[in-house]
């Protein structure tokens, strides 16, 4: 058996490295919807920059969002319901690539809205390695989706 | 194995139904939280208007007129009979709105306006009283107050010069 075979095998089983990588991803979403959460007035004009959704549906958006993200980042730090929380993850993903490429393509430049790390001072306007690094957390995501167990969490508890 | 099992997508549902009841929830109290009577917003718009227009909606006394600009500017000369509820500093517009609160709510149009233009004050203002509940429509005068005061409309000035 190859070394990389044995590790791939491993993180596909489900190892205290899927365990790191599902609390940080935890984490990340516990940020970034705590600091969406604090003023959705702030918030909205963001999703309205992406031209994507319809003006009625922003506010809705704006405080629904937040909540989901910190409801998310919950679930998977404490490892319950893992398969669902990574799944709705992965899928929240993919709709913040799908709007930033298609702003990207439309030639636009704004802050992405994502971690706020405009407070300090590193610019997050949408760019293309804005897309890179959404894509590695989307391949996190479905990683944790297809591992088998869950190490370090409540489903494995359950077991 | 099917990569989405039937009990995730259940779960993944229960989570988003969970995560808008929380949310929705905590935005009724929320600080900065929105006022979701966006039924409101859709019936009642605002509609702007030339100086010509507001002059007759003022001849008629068919309509009541709000200055958002700032108080020093409405003290320096306003439309006469003219309310100033200024649209900043928030606090202080709040203030003003409950204060002629029960003649907002007369059953008569509201005219606001501002500078001109490109000023964006009779927008917040007309936006905020939405907010609050305000279900007629809200008239702006695109031009603002200085075309009113270029077609010789009566106006109030500050006797200091």
């Amino acid at each position: 058996m190859s070394p990389y075979k044995e590790i791939i095998d491993n993180l596909l089983d489900g190892s205290i490295v899927t365990a790191i990588l599902r609390i940080i991803m935890g984490l990340l979403f516990l940020y970034s919807g705590y600091f969406k959460m604090i003023d959705p007035q702030v918030f909205a004009p963001v999703i309205s920059n992406y031209g994507i959704l319809p003006e009625l549906l922003i506010p809705y958006t704006a405080i629904i969002l937040p909540v989901l993200e910190l409801i998310l980042g919950a679930l998977l730090i404490i490892g319950y319901k893992v398969k669902a929380s990574s799944f709705l993850s992965l899928i929240l993903m993919i709709i913040f690539i799908t709007a930033v490429t298609v702003n990207l393509i439309k030639g636009n430049n704004f802050n992405c809205g994502c971690f706020e790390l405009g407070r300090f001072g590193i610019s997050e306007n949408i760019s293309i390695g804005l897309i890179v690094r959404d894509l590695i957390f989307a391949a996190i995501l479905a990683l944790l989706l297809i591992t088998k167990n869950s190490p370090f969490s409540i489903d494995s508890r359950k077991k | 194995m099917t990569l989405i099992d039937p009990k995730i997508l259940k779960e993944s549902l229960i989570i988003v139904l969970l995560s808008i009841g929380i949310a929705l929830t905590i935005n009724l109290f929320h600080p900065k939280g929105y006022i979701l009577i966006e039924k409101n917003r859709i019936k009642s718009k605002i509609i702007y208007i030339s100086g010509e227009e507001a002059k007759i909606k003022y001849d008629k006394g068919a309509a009541l007129f709000v200055d958002s600009r700032s108080a020093y500017e409405f003290m320096r000369g306003h439309i006469k009979g003219a309310l100033s509820v200024p649209a900043y500093p928030e606090s202080a517009s709040f203030n003003k709105i409950k204060k002629y609160f029960n003649r907002l709510q007369e059953p008569i149009e509201l005219v606001i306006y501002c500078t001109g233009r490109s000023c964006g004050t009779s927008k917040d203002l007309a936006d905020r009283l939405f907010g609050l509940g305000y279900k007629r429509h809200i008239y702006i005068i695109k031009e603002g107050y200085p075309k009113w005061v270029e077609l010789g409309y009566p106006v109030k000035e500050s006797e200091r010069r």
